[in-house]
C-alpha cells in the first residue's frame, strides 16, 4: 500500500523569527513510529504541520499522495489526531462528543453515532460513555481522545503524549490499544512522547528530532541478532566465581549493578558451562542489542 | 456461521453521504440550548410583544377607523411599524444571543477544542459559518419569525384587505432586513467570543456593545445629535430604512449607517480570521 | 539494613475517606520506589512522611525520633511534591533563597547552598529567569533543587520525572541513583515502572491505601505463589529442548511458540539452579534465556490483581 505514505521534503517553519523545523525531509510508510526529541525539538509542531495547521511554512508535505497545503481537508480525512492537552469539548457526553466529531469528519449522523459506540467500546469506555465528558478522570480522558481520533476510521494516527498522566495500569492499557492498532489493523501511527519505554513497547521505527533538525529515521531492531558478541547475564549465586570462570574461558566481563555483560564470540555455551561449574542460577542470558535508549542518546549527545 | 473480528473494526460507510461540516456544527449548536427549560421559557417570553402586536392589529381592525388611534409606533401595521417592532425586540435579542453565543468560540478556545475541530476535514470558514448560523437562528427566533407570523395573522384577520403589502412586500422587506442585521450581529458576537476565553467577559462586552453604546449615545445626543453614530444598534436600525424604504428620523443618512455597519462587519471578519487559528503562537 | 525512616501502623482519614490504611514500613539508605495506582494513597503517604500532615493514627519515626515533635529532625527531610504550585514571579535563585531562609540558613552558607543545588539539577543557566517562564521539566527540577538544597538525609520525591523530556529524565535518574549511593534515604514515586527499575530493585507497593509489598522485586516475585514463573528459552532446536524440559519434575508446563520454548515453573529458585545443567547436557545450542514476568511491570500487575494489557 505505497499510496499510504507520508512524504515530507524540505519542510521549514518558524514562529516569528525563531526557526522550529529546519529542512525536514523523510518518508513514512504505515508503521508504529516513535517521534522522539528533547524539549523544544519541534515534535508537536511537526504533528501540526502534518495536519495542515501551520501558516507560512515552506517545503512539501504529501499525505497519502495529497498535497497538504493545497488539499488539507482531504488529507485530514485520513488523520486521527490525539492532542496532548485539551481535546475535550465542553457540554458533551462521551458518546455525544465522539459522534459529533465523527460528523465533522464527514460521516452521516447515524454512522457517526454507531461508530462512536464501537470505538468507545474498543477503548474501554463503554460503561462511561453517557457521562459528561468534562467530568472524566485523566485516564478516561485519554481514552476518549483516542476514541475521537479513531471514529472516522483514518489511515494514520498522530498521538501526542498518549500516556501522559496515566498510572501504570492505564498506561499498559493505552499501550496495548496502540499496539493492537499498529499490529492488527495496518494503521500508520506517529507516537510523540518523552517516554522511551513507550516507544520500546509499541514502535518499530523511530524518528528523532533535535532543535528542529531530523537526526535519524530508523527501524528498531527487535530480533536478537545472532552475530553479536555481547551478552547480558543475570542470576544469583557465587557471582565472583562465575565471573572468574568466564574470564578463564577468555571472555571480557563487566558488571554494572546486577547485570553482568559478557563480551565473547558465541559466548552462550561458555556462559552455560561457567554457570554449571560454579552452580550459578541463571535467570537471564540475552544478546545485547541497541535499545531505543542507546540509539536516542547516542544521537542526542553527539 | 461467521466469526467477526473482535476489537477494532474498520468503518463500513453506509450508502448515505455525510452532511457538510458547517451543518453539523450549526445543528448541534442550535439544538443544545433547547434542552434547557428556562431557555424555552425565555423564548416564549420573547414572543409576548408579537402576540400583543397581533392583538392590537385585530382590535384596530374591529374598531374600524377608530382603531387608528390605538396604533402607532411599534404596533403599527405598516412597514414603519414592523421596522420599529424589530428594534424593540433588541432586549430579547441581547439576552438570547448572550446566552447562546457568548461561549460559542470562547469555550472552544478555553478547552483546546478549536484545534480539535480544525483537525477534522473542515476549513476555518466552515467553522465560522456553522457557528454564525447558530447566532443567526436565535436572532431570527426573536425577530424574523414572530414578525412573519404577525404578517400572516394580519392578512388572515383582515381577510386580505391589507393587500399584498402584508403578504408579500413587508415579509420580503423584513426577511432582507433581518438577514442583514442578523449577519452583522452574528459576526460581531462571534468576533467578541473569539477574542476572549471567559464567558463572563464576552457576555459583558456584548451587552455593552448592544445596549451600552445606545445608552451612551442617548446621553450624548443632547450635546451633539451626530453622536448617535456610536450606537451600534441605532446604526443597524437606521440602515434598515433602506430596506423598508422609510424616512430616517436622525441626522445621519441610512447609507452612511450602512457603510458604518459594513465596516463593523469587516472588522469582525478580520478579528475572526486572526483569532481562529489552529496553532496559538506562544512567545 | 538500618532503617532511617519508619512508620508504625500509620493511617490517615479525610472524613469518611481512608487514604492510607495501617501502613508499617521501613526505609533504609538507598533508593526505594513507592508505587501504586492513581488514588492508592501515595501522595498522602508522602505528605505524612514529609511531616506536612499528621497521621490520624500511628507514628512516623526518623532516626528513631518522632517527626512532628522535633524541628531538628524535620530539617533532615527534603520533599519534592507532585503539585505544580510554585511562586511564578520569583526567579529560580530567589525561590531557593526563600526556601532556605525558612530552613534557617543565612549568609554565605545560604548562597553557596543555593548555587550548589542549582548546579546539581542543572539549572545554573536559568537561575535568574522567572519560574513562570520555566518549562514543565525545569519546574520539576527547581522543585528537586528545593528538596535537596539543605542537604537532607531523607529525600522524598513524588513523581519527579513527570513532564520531563528524555534527556532531563536521564539526568535526574542519574542524580537519584547518586543520592542513593551517598547513603541518603531516597523515596521516589513514578508511574513509569521501567524507569523505577533502572533506579532501584527495592520497592514499596501500596494499593487502596494498604501496604501490599515491600522489598526487592525479585524476592517479591518469588513470594507470589499463585503465578508460576514464566521463562522463555530459545535454541537451535526448540522442539527437542521442549521435550527434554517437559520431562523434568520442576517444570509445570511447556509450550513452543515461534522463537522460544515457554516454560512455567512453580519453583523458580530450584529451576534456575538446575537449568544450566540441563541445557549443557542437552547438547543444544542455546541462544537466549529470558524470564518473562519478573519485571516490575509484571510484579505490579500480579499484586494489584489486574491482568490488563497482558498478552
Amino acid at each position: 500500500m505505497t499510496q499510504n505514505k507520508i512524504e515530507v521534503s524540505g519542510l521549514n517553519f518558524a514562529y516569528a523569527v525563531q526557526p522550529v523545523l529546519k529542512e525536514l525531509s523523510f518518508t513514512l510508510e504505515p508503521a508504529a513510529i516513535g517521534l522522539l526529541g528533547p524539549n523544544g525539538s519541534g515534535k508537536t509542531t511537526l504533528l501540526r504541520a502534518l495536519l495542515g495547521h501551520l501558516n507560512n511554512w515552506s517545503g512539501e508535505i504529501s499525505f497519502m499522495g495529497r498535497d497538504v497545503s493545497a488539499d488539507g481537508r482531504s488529507a485530514r480525512k485520513q488523520i486521527g489526531w490525539m492532542p496532548e492537552r485539551g481535546g475535550i469539548l465542553p457540554g458533551f457526553s462521551g458518546v455525544g462528543m465522539v459522534a459529533y466529531l465523527g460528523e465533522l469528519g464527514g460521516m452521516p449522523a447515524s454512522d457517526a453515532l454507531q461508530r462512536a459506540h464501537e470505538v468507545l467500546n474498543f477503548v474501554g469506555l463503554a460503561d462511561q460513555r453517557y457521562r459528561q465528558a468534562d467530568t472524566y478522570s485523566q485516564g478516561m480522558g485519554q481514552r476518549l481522545k483516542l476514541a475521537q481520533a479513531l471514529v472516522h476510521d483514518p489511515q494514520w494516527l498522530l498521538l501526542d503524549e498518549p500516556t501522559s498522566g496515566l498510572d501504570p495500569q492505564g498506561r499498559t492499557a493505552m499501550l496495548k490499544l496502540i499496539r493492537d492498532l499498529a499490529n492488527d489493523h495496518d494503521f500508520g501511527i506517529i507516537l510523540s512522547t518523552h517516554l522511551l519505554s513507550d516507544v520500546r513497547e509499541v514502535c518499530s521505527e523511530i524518528l528523532v528530532l533535535r532543535d528542529g533538525n531530523l537526526l535519524q529515521h530508523t527501524k528498531i531492531e527487535s530480533t536478537a541478532g545472532t552475530g553479536t558478541d555481547m551478552f547480558s547475564v543475570e542470576g544469583t549465586g557465587e557471582t565472583a566465581a562465575f565471573i572468574l570462570a568466564l574470564e578463564n574461558a577468555g571472555a571480557t566481563v563487566e558488571v554494572i549493578k546486577q547485570v553482568i555483560t559478557v563480551k565473547l564470540d558465541s559466548a552462550q555455551s561458555v556462559i552455560l558451562q561457567a554457570a554449571q561449574q560454579t552452580n550459578f542460577s541463571l535467570r537471564r542470558m540475552e544478546p545485547v542489542t541497541d535499545s531505543v535508549e542507546d540509539v536516542f542518546f547516542n544521537l542526542v549527545d553527539a | 456461521m461467521p466469526v467477526y473480528q473482535r476489537g477494532y473494526r474498520n468503518w463500513e460507510q453506509s450508502a448515505k453521504r455525510g452532511a457538510p461540516p458547517w451543518w453539523a456544527i450549526a445543528r448541534k449548536g442550535i439544538s443544545s440550548p433547547l434542552g434547557s427549560r428556562r431557555f424555552m421559557l425565555l423564548l416564549m417570553a420573547a414572543l409576548v410583544p408579537a402576540v400583543v402586536k397581533g392583538g392590537f392589529l385585530w382590535f384596530a381592525w374591529k374598531m374600524g377607523d377608530m382603531g387608528n388611534l390605538l396604533t402607532g409606533g411599534w404596533t403599527d401595521i405598516t412597514a414603519v411599524g414592523f421596522h420599529h417592532f424589530l428594534n424593540t425586540q433588541i432586549l430579547f435579542v441581547a439576552i438570547v444571543t448572550t446566552l447562546v453565543g457568548s461561549d460559542l468560540i470562547a469555550g472552544d478556545k478555553r478547552e483546546g477544542g478549536l484545534a480539535l475541530y480544525l483537525s477534522r476535514p473542515l476549513s476555518v470558514r466552515d467553522y465560522i459559518f456553522g457557528k454564525g448560523l447558530i447566532n443567526l437562528f436565535y436572532y431570527f427566533m426573536v425577530t424574523l419569525f414572530p414578525a412573519l407570523a404577525i404578517c400572516i395573522f394580519g392578512y388572515l384577520v383582515t381577510r386580505g384587505s391589507t393587500g399584498m403589502d402584508m403578504l408579500l412586500l413587508i415579509p420580503v422587506q423584513t426577511i432582507l432586513y433581518c438577514l442583514f442585521a442578523g449577519t452583522v450581529l452574528s459576526l460581531t458576537l462571534l468576533a467578541i467570543s473569539a477574542m476572549g476565553t471567559r464567558k463572563v467577559f464576552v457576555s459583558l462586552w456584548w451587552v455593552l456593545l448592544l445596549l451600552g453604546t445606545e445608552a451612551i449615545s442617548q446621553v450624548f445626543f443632547f450635546i451633539n445629535p451626530w453622536l448617535k453614530v456610536i450606537s451600534f444598534t441605532e446604526m443597524i436600525h437606521n440602515a434598515g430604512h433602506i430596506f423598508y424604504g422609510t424616512e430616517t428620523t436622525i441626522l445621519i443618512s441610512p447609507y452612511a449607517s450602512l457603510a458604518i455597519v459594513t465596516a463593523w462587519s469587516v472588522g469582525a471578519i478580520l478579528v475572526l480570521r486572526k483569532k481562529i487559528q489552529p496553532v496559538v503562537v506562544v512567545s | 539494613m538500618s532503617a532511617i525512616l519508619k512508620t508504625e501502623r500509620v493511617s490517615k482519614w479525610f472524613g469518611e475517606v481512608i487514604a492510607v490504611n495501617d501502613c508499617t514500613l521501613n526505609a533504609g539508605p538507598g533508593v526505594t520506589g513507592l508505587l501504586g495506582l492513581n488514588g492508592a494513597g501515595k501522595t498522602t503517604l508522602f505528605k505524612m512522611l514529609a511531616g506536612l500532615i499528621n497521621p490520624s493514627q500511628g507514628e512516623i519515626l526518623l532516626f528513631d525520633r518522632k517527626l512532628r515533635r522535633d524541628s531538628e529532625v524535620f530539617r533532615k527531610v527534603g520533599f519534592c511534591p507532585e503539585s505544580d504550585a510554585l511562586f511564578d514571579w520569583l526567579t529560580g535563585y530567589e525561590f531557593l533563597v526563600l526556601m532556605l531562609r525558612l530552613m534557617g540558613f543565612s549568609g554565605d552558607e545560604l548562597e553557596q547552598a543555593c548555587l550548589d543545588a542549582l548546579a546539581t539539577v542543572g539549572l545554573t543557566d536559568a537561575a535568574d529567569k522567572r519560574i513562570g517562564s520555566y518549562s514543565k521539566g525545569m519546574r520539576q527540577k527547581i522543585k528537586m533543587a528545593q528538596a535537596l538544597a539543605h542537604n537532607p538525609d531523607v529525600i522524598l520525591l513524588d513523581e519527579p520525572l513527570n513532564g520531563m523530556d528524555p534527556v532531563s529524565r536521564r539526568d535526574i535518574v542519574k542524580l537519584i541513583e547518586q543520592l542513593g549511593q551517598q547513603g541518603k534515604c531516597v523515596i521516589v514515586s513514578s508511574h513509569i515502572l521501567p524507569e523505577i527499575e533502572t533506579m532501584t530493585r527495592n520497592i514499596i507497593l501500596i494499593h487502596n491505601g494498604k501496604l501490599l509489598a515491600e522489598g526487592d522485586v525479585t524476592e517479591i516475585r518469588e513470594a507470589i505463589d499463585d503465578h508460576p514463573t514464566v521463562v522463555a528459552i530459545s535454541s537451535t532446536d526448540n522442539r527437542k529442548l521442549a521435550s527434554i524440559l517437559a520431562a523434568k519434575e520442576l517444570v509445570a508446563g511447556v509450550e513452543v511458540d515461534q522463537n522460544d520454548v515457554i516454560i512455567r515453573t512453580d519453583h523458580a529458585a530450584a529451576f534456575y539452579k538446575d537449568l544450566p545443567d540441563w541445557l549443557v547436557e542437552s547438547g543444544l545450542e542455546v541462544k537466549s534465556i529470558r524470564t518473562l514476568d519478573d519485571s516490575l511491570q509484571a510484579v505490579f500487575e500480579y499484586l494489584t490483581g489486574d491482568h490488563y494489557g497482558h498478552q
